[in-house]
């Protein structure tokens, strides 16, 4: 059910990604609702086997991306395993294992990005790239964080509905 | 009998006159007052048995009319972006008449790339619509970019301003050719352009056909400003793209263009004996 329910949620989250977050830019920064929203679901706390939800969003981002499907690959099973992580770490702390991964998770994604470019003779000056495209997408993937991560907790509560206790 | 007859008419007299005026209303006053302080209260007692039910029916009027408004507002909405799709598809049809050599598939942008890397965008018209990969896409404006990506039913277009993009244009008037470059900012960059070439801001940038990956004459953009140093082997100019990219609705796909593929042309290093 959990891995069923990832196709219509990262489905829609790719389109509104594409048709309307990329849309709203900061300099050339945009924020990456799909990236948060694998955090997001990765940091919940009945939540397995949330690699193949990154599985999942990478496939469907590189569908419509000119970036190589490897670079979305790396990406999202890094965030998946980053937010694994500080689940264990920060369980106590969602939102600020939120905060450390739309950070983290930005870097992480666009940097692989930036490389795979760069690698193909794309002119990718660093500090226009950290000043540009970076710092303002991980200033706008910040003001995400709270709405993404409340939809996945929603979703998480209605797939796994915690026990009544007697 | 004289008597009462001009006592009568006098009195007519000063009655018509207006000298009784101030004597008539004295004793009306009090009358009226009464009059009008018994008709407040008995409106007064009506509206208080019949306010609920006008309450009922005015708030149920003023649903209706708020809906009302709402859907007025949503058709004023949808009439104004029906205007404006006209607009844009009116001035495309201009294009496309007064350039009747090419054949063009009007598409709607759908979405962006993901990556805010990556200058490119995605149109509902693939390869079940005629289109190809390496087919030019235009506005009304200007050169847009080239058809990266085709599935049957949508299409990626890389724009002229991604940094991977490298189109040879000619710079008008005065014919001198370069290699106009995108960038991460979306700036364009004219670059290899002959030391001697005169260009100045202002000329125009157009593709020249060299490569033969665009149609030759396309309007791409304009030049803002020149660089030129005596010790470089070329001059640089930064270029105005024609087109804004951040407000692309509808573009058309010029169908009958086919990119020449020339690398099985290109030299290949012959194998060791």
């Amino acid at each position: 059910m959990a891995e069923l329910i990832a196709f219509p949620v990262l489905g829609a989250l790719v389109i509104v990604q594409s048709a309307l977050i990329r849309q709203v830019t900061l300099l050339q920064g945009s924020a990456d609702v799909v990236m948060l929203m694998l955090a997001a679901w990765a940091l919940q706390r009945n939540v397995r086997r949330s690699w193949v939800w990154a599985v999942v969003a990478a496939l469907m981002t590189a569908y419509i991306s000119s970036a190589p499907l490897a670079v979305w690959l790396a990406g999202y099973i890094g965030v998946g395993l980053l937010a694994a992580f500080l689940r264990r770490q920060a369980w106590e702390a969602p939102m600020l294992g939120m905060l450390l991964l739309a950070i983290a998770g930005t870097l992480l994604v666009q940097g692989l990005t930036w490389g795979a470019l760069r690698l193909g003779g794309a002119p990718l000056p660093l500090g226009l790239s950290l000043r540009r495209v970076v710092l303002p997408s991980i200033l706008l993937n910040l003001l995400f964080i709270a709405p993404v991560y409340s939809l996945a907790s929603d979703l998480a509560a209605w797939i796994f509905p915690e026990p009544l206790e007697m | 009998m004289l008597v009462p007859g001009l006592m009568i008419t006098g009195i007519l007299l000063l009655a018509l006159s207006g000298y009784l005026t101030p004597l008539l209303q004295a004793p009306l006053r009090p009358l009226v007052g009464a009059q009008t302080w018994v008709a407040g209260r008995y409106h007064a007692l009506v509206q208080f048995f019949t306010a609920p039910r006008d309450v009922a029916v005015l708030q149920q009027r003023n649903q209706e009319l708020e809906a009302e408004v709402t859907r007025l507002q949503t058709e004023i909405i949808s009439l104004q972006q029906q205007i404006a799709e006209v607009e844009v598809l009116s001035a495309l049809l201009d294009f496309a008449r007064a350039n009747p050599q090419n054949q063009y598939k009007a598409a709607e942008v759908i979405g962006r790339d993901p990556s805010p890397f990556l200058h490119y965008v995605i149109i509902n018209r693939g390869s079940a619509d005629g289109l190809r990969r390496g087919m030019p896409v235009v506005t009304q404006q200007g050169l847009v970019g080239r058809i990266a990506a085709v599935t049957a039913s949508a299409a990626r277009v890389q724009l002229v301003t991604d940094p991977n993009m490298r189109i040879n244009v000619r710079v008008e008037p005065a014919g001198t050719a370069g290699l106009l470059v995108g960038s991460l900012t979306g700036d364009l960059s004219l670059e290899q352009v002959p030391l001697d070439a005169n260009m100045q801001p202002g000329d125009v940038v157009l593709t020249s056909g060299l490569g033969g990956d665009y149609a030759p004459n396309l309007l791409v953009g304009q030049v803002t400003g020149v660089r030129k140093l005596e010790f470089e082997l070329f001059q640089s100019a930064s270029v105005q793209p024609v087109v804004d990219f951040n407000r692309l609705q509808i573009v058309l796909v010029i169908i009958n263009f086919q990119p020449i593929d020339y690398t099985p042309l290109l030299p290949t290093p012959l194998p060791p004996q």
